[in-house]
């Protein structure tokens, strides 16, 4: 069976539903982006996993174990962090691994060195012994992916993990995540930020109304579509003219000019394409400086797919 | 490791244990220990300084210390009980706990005997001092004090179970502990003195039933009294069996209703 496995999972609010009968089989050791717009189910499907809400009906089995007939069972090999989880103040991180530790059966020595481990791991070694109440949002995330994995989880589930975090914090935290590949651990990880997912990610499963739209491996995803998003700077001052110029261009889809120097260009085509596009763009005479298309594959299906079943 | 967790009663001490520190780490314990030990120099010092010998029958001395009992269980758990489910959803904690492989049942247990043991242990204490200080001012120890002491405990439990319930189903702490005080140090004297009025046993009423904690060493019995115009009251006092019925009923059902009402609570 599938680390993570949804059957008909349902979750209604009156006559809404925030997730109809959903089915997702989540692959052993992939690290699954789980994407959809506001609204789409995204948290509600992730709180049915963790336990903090419950399901109206259909199935979620975590390692073979129905979180929605025996919590306590199927939670025994999850870790997770669900939206930035507040700490008991009184505590510090040190105590409150051993409080979390103890709850799943660690024996103390291992809370110990595991629970130091971690907090290496997420630079919070030296704020071990202080209490939580005083630390910043970025420490606690810390603290919660430390905590996540203190019982080594054979799944790790987690809810917008960088949310709210400065961008040093998030570079820092999708490095932790990405660190995790050497392990015995399938990740799965709600994000609104595709090139987190892109970058973290092998595979993706995007929903929306409650309902899987796809799921299949980032790479076989992102060669089905040609379309690219290039970020263009040019030494060159930019006008109306220079644009139509540019939207004109062979491949091209559409131009929008975002400042006096920078033009965004969504363009079909590959790599080559895209080296072809930049001499082209400096024969017009725009001295481009710089060109960047990252994440864009992911981000252009994600809006196309979202578009289809709207 | 995962396949190794403990019992629901190991995961209860767990988290008795932690819920103890949350109390012992905080400011709400010395507000309790600051407030009994104001009444009991105020109960020891006030005959004196206005000029009255203190009782020396061990009886008579004990019943002022007594006397408070009831009002500082009520305090101690609006303190100690009314913020224990709710602070889990209202601070997010929830969202670190929830997730974790523990029933909410085992929270809800071990939540519910951190507060018992805090407000008991805090008693005990209280009664303690309130005995040594009847030994050294009157050389006895009142035997019906134990009985008292055990009434407490009982009205530790039917408070509790109520403090319990409203912390289930408010979305605020500090509202909970408002309605928790206010309906068992106001609204319940209330409904308990209009029913007096019209000549009805209130023996059903919690805070009623607390009054037994003080009665079963005062043992005064239920009066009849002129009101005036051929009109009468009746001043009941509880019988104590009836009354430690009335604190485990109170206790058994307010906590059976905030578990469902926890257990049913979505994050």
């Amino acid at each position: 069976m599938n680390p993570i496995e949804l059957e008909g999972l349902t979750k209604s609010y009156g006559s809404f539903k925030a997730i109809d009968t959903l089915d997702l089989k989540v692959k052993a050791n992939s690290f699954t982006g789980f994407l959809g717009p506001n609204g789409a189910g995204k948290s509600t499907t992730i709180k049915i996993l963790t336990n903090l809400i419950r399901a109206s009906s259909g199935s979620a089995y975590l390692d073979g174990v129905d979180i929605t007939k025996d919590p306590k069972a199927a939670l025994a090999s999850v870790g997770s962090v669900v939206e930035t989880p507040e700490f008991y103040p009184f505590l510090t991180p040190r105590e409150t691994m051993d409080y979390l530790g103890s709850i799943n059966g660690m024996s103390r020595e291992a809370i110990h060195s595991k629970g130091d481990e971690l907090l290496h791991m997420v630079k919070m070694e030296e704020w071990a012994d202080k209490k939580i109440g005083k630390f910043s949002k970025g420490m606690r995330q810390r603290v919660a992916l430390a905590q996540s994995l203190l019982s080594d989880p054979k799944i790790l589930i987690l809810d917008e993990p960088t949310s709210g975090l400065d961008p040093r914090g998030m570079v820092e935290m999708r490095e932790i995540v990405k660190s995790l590949r050497d392990r015995d651990i399938t990740v799965f990880m709600s994000s609104h930020m595709l090139n987190e997912v892109e970058e973290i990610c092998d595979r993706v499963a995007l929903i929306e109304y409650g309902k899987l739209l796809i799921h299949d491996d980032v790479s076989i995803l992102t060669k089905g579509t040609d379309l690219r998003r290039l970020d263009v700077r040019t030494v060159k001052d930019l006008n109306k003219g220079v644009l139509d110029q540019v939207t004109a261009l062979p491949l091209v889809e559409s131009a929008r000019l975002q400042s006096e120097r920078s033009l965004s260009i969504d363009m079909r085509g590959d790599e080559s394409d895209q080296a072809e596009m930049l001499e082209k763009l400096n024969r017009l005479g725009l001295k481009v400086y710089s060109l960047s298309a990252e994440g864009h594959s992911l981000e252009s299906l994600y809006m196309d797919l979202v578009k289809e079943s709207r | 490791m995962s396949n190794n967790l403990p019992s629901d009663f190991a995961q209860m001490l767990t988290v008795t244990r932690y819920e103890m520190y949350k109390f012992l780490r905080g400011k709400k314990i010395y507000v309790m220990l600051g407030l009994m030990a104001l009444l009991i120099i105020l109960t020891t010092a006030i005959p004196p300084l206005m000029g009255f010998d203190l009782p020396s029958d061990s009886k008579d001395f004990i019943s002022g210390y007594v006397s408070w009992v009831s009002t500082l269980i009520i305090i101690a758990v609006t303190l100690f009980s009314a913020g224990a489910l709710v602070s889990e959803f209202e601070e997010r904690t929830g969202f670190l706990v929830f997730p974790r492989p523990v029933k909410r049942s085992t929270l809800f247990a071990g939540k519910y005997l951190a507060s018992f043991l805090v407000c008991a242990a805090l008693m005990v204490l209280y009664y303690l001092v309130s005995c040594i200080l009847s030994l050294v001012f009157t050389g006895s120890v009142y035997f019906e004090t134990i009985y008292s002491l055990g009434l407490a405990m009982l009205f530790i439990i039917g408070t509790s179970g109520f403090a319990f319930f409203l912390s289930a189903v408010m979305q605020k702490g500090s509202t909970a502990a408002i309605l928790v005080f206010a309906t068992l140090f106001l609204i319940m004297s209330m409904l308990e003195g209009i029913m007096m009025v019209v000549n009805s046993d209130p023996f059903f009423i919690l805070s009623h039933a607390g009054i037994s904690i003080s009665n079963v060493i005062d043992q005064a019995t239920t009066t009849v009294i002129p009101i005036g115009e051929g009109m009468t009251m009746t001043n009941y006092f509880p019988k104590t069996d009836v009354a430690a019925a009335v604190m485990v009923v109170w206790g058994v059902v307010c906590s059976a209703l905030a578990l469902v009402f926890f257990y049913r609570r979505e994050l």
